[in-house]
Parts: C-alpha cells; structure tokens; sequence
C-alpha cells in the first residue's frame, strides 16, 4: 500500500507553504520543492477544495495553509480521496477473511497519518536545517 | 494462503481458482513464489495440490506478502536525490507508518485470518 505520487508531491508542497508562514506564489513553492507550476495549479485543486489552503488574489497573493493543526490525514484524504484499499468495490467483500484485516490495515495508516501534523513536521526541518548549518 | 489453509490435505490450484474466483495462471506465479520462500511445497502426483509447510497459527502475513511484493511499505519507489522536504516526511512520516505496518503484519497469522470468517466461506467447491 503505497501513497501515490499526488499524495506525496501534496504534502511536501503543504510542508513547504506550513514553513514559509505567508502565502507564495506556484513559482516560489515550484523553486522550493522542484514540482512544475502547472502540476502545482492542479494539485492545489482539491487541497482548496478542502479548505486546506487559501488563495488570494493580488500583489502580496499567493496560497497558504489555512490553518495551524492540518494533519498529514487532512491532505491526503483530500488529493487521494477515499478508495485507498485494494478491493473497495468487490463483490464478494461479506465472505472475505482479507476484508477485516485489510481494514486494519488501512487504519494502521490512518492513525499514522492523523498523528502527524504539518506544524511538528515543520518544526523537524527546522532543526534538520540548523543541523545541516543551512 | 487462506484458502489453502482452510482445507485438508494438497489443494489443486484449480480448486483454488474456481473458489476465489482468481486466474489459474495468475495463482501459478504466486505459489511459485510462496514455495520458493518456504510457506508452501508442491505435492505431485493424483491427490496432490499445494500444501503449508507450517502451521496457520504459525505463518505470518509478513512473511506472506514480503514475499510477493517485497516490503509494501511507503519507503519505497522514493526519489533518489531526496529534497529536504522529501527528507523530513520520510523520517517523520513514511517511516514511521513502516514499522507500524511491519508491525501489524508481523502480528497478523494466517489462522487470524482464516478464523474470521465462517467455515462455509471457503470449504465448499464450485
């Protein structure tokens, strides 16, 4: 059960803007995580859509987090959205001795991801970078 | 692995195949998988079949999926030159998540598995 690459590429752009502090624009996010400015428009789609970041328009515009306790869950319910177990639709679920388990399992992850805001996140790059006397 | 295990004695993939509704050719690459790791052994002859080489109670589904998928974890497939940003969700996050999954696999047997659901599930034949 991997997160996919849209998952991935959505938190570090959520880590990068829970660092920055004030809204940026595609370009400034796109410089700092290496992402294109087209992928980041699409991507910041369901993550607005969430209200997990906020655009404004303008000179001093950009997008920001849109609030300080966003969960690595948060972003990636929102850009992965809901069908993450490998057999969501099949029929033959109510028989199934792997059901139960692989519910577990995708709550093992769960709970993992709830655990972990993007606010401690940016806190350990921090020290990761006054570690690496950035 | 459950169905296998839900039976007595060699069980024919075709069986297997007929029950969990899985192509015979797909279930041939698996259990050459799974015997090459030692968790089942291949009985020839006229009742012969795939058989578990241990007990359920005592086959892990750790050991089960490491050895079709490798680590199903989140470590893998990441980017070979990590940015920062990559570097602190991976420490803090994608790690993290592995060993709890390590975790819940390793404790997870075959026999919890095959013990969760009622025996008419997997013992009658198509």
């Amino acid at each position: 059960m991997k997160i996919s690459t849209k998952g991935r590429y959505s938190l570090e752009v959520m880590l990068f803007l829970a660092s920055y502090g004030k809204s940026c624009s595609c370009t400034t996010i796109g410089s700092a995580t290496g992402i294109s400015a087209g992928y980041l428009e699409q991507l910041m789609i369901p993550l607005k859509k969430a209200n997990l970041v906020v655009a404004k328009r303008g000179v001093e515009g950009g997008y920001r987090v849109s609030r300080e306790d966003i969960t690595c869950y948060d972003v990636l319910n929102a850009s992965e959205g809901d069908c993450k177990l490998p057999c969501p639709h099949c029929l033959r679920k109510q028989d199934c001795a792997t059901e139960r388990f692989w519910q577990d399992f995708q709550n093992c992850i769960d709970d993992a991801s709830k655990a972990i805001t993007l606010s401690s996140l940016a806190l350990s790059l921090l020290q990761m970078e006054k570690g690496a006397g950035l | 692995m459950v169905d296998i295990a839900s039976h007595q004695g060699p069980v024919p993939l075709p069986s297997v195949s007929g029950r969990q509704e899985i192509s015979l050719k797909y279930l041939q690459q698996l259990a050459f998988l799974l015997c090459r790791r030692g968790l089942l052994v291949s009985v020839k002859g006229m009742n012969g079949g795939y058989s578990l080489t241990r007990n359920k109670e005592e086959i892990t589904l750790l050991e089960i999926l490491s050895s079709l998928e490798g680590d199903l974890g989140f470590s893998q497939d990441l980017p070979a030159n990590e940015n920062v940003f990559q570097r602190c969700l991976r420490v803090n996050f994608y790690e993290v998540a592995d060993k709890r999954l390590r975790a819940l696999l390793a404790g997870t047997t075959l026999s919890d598995l095959v013990d969760s659901v009622a025996p008419s599930s997997y013992e009658y034949d198509i």
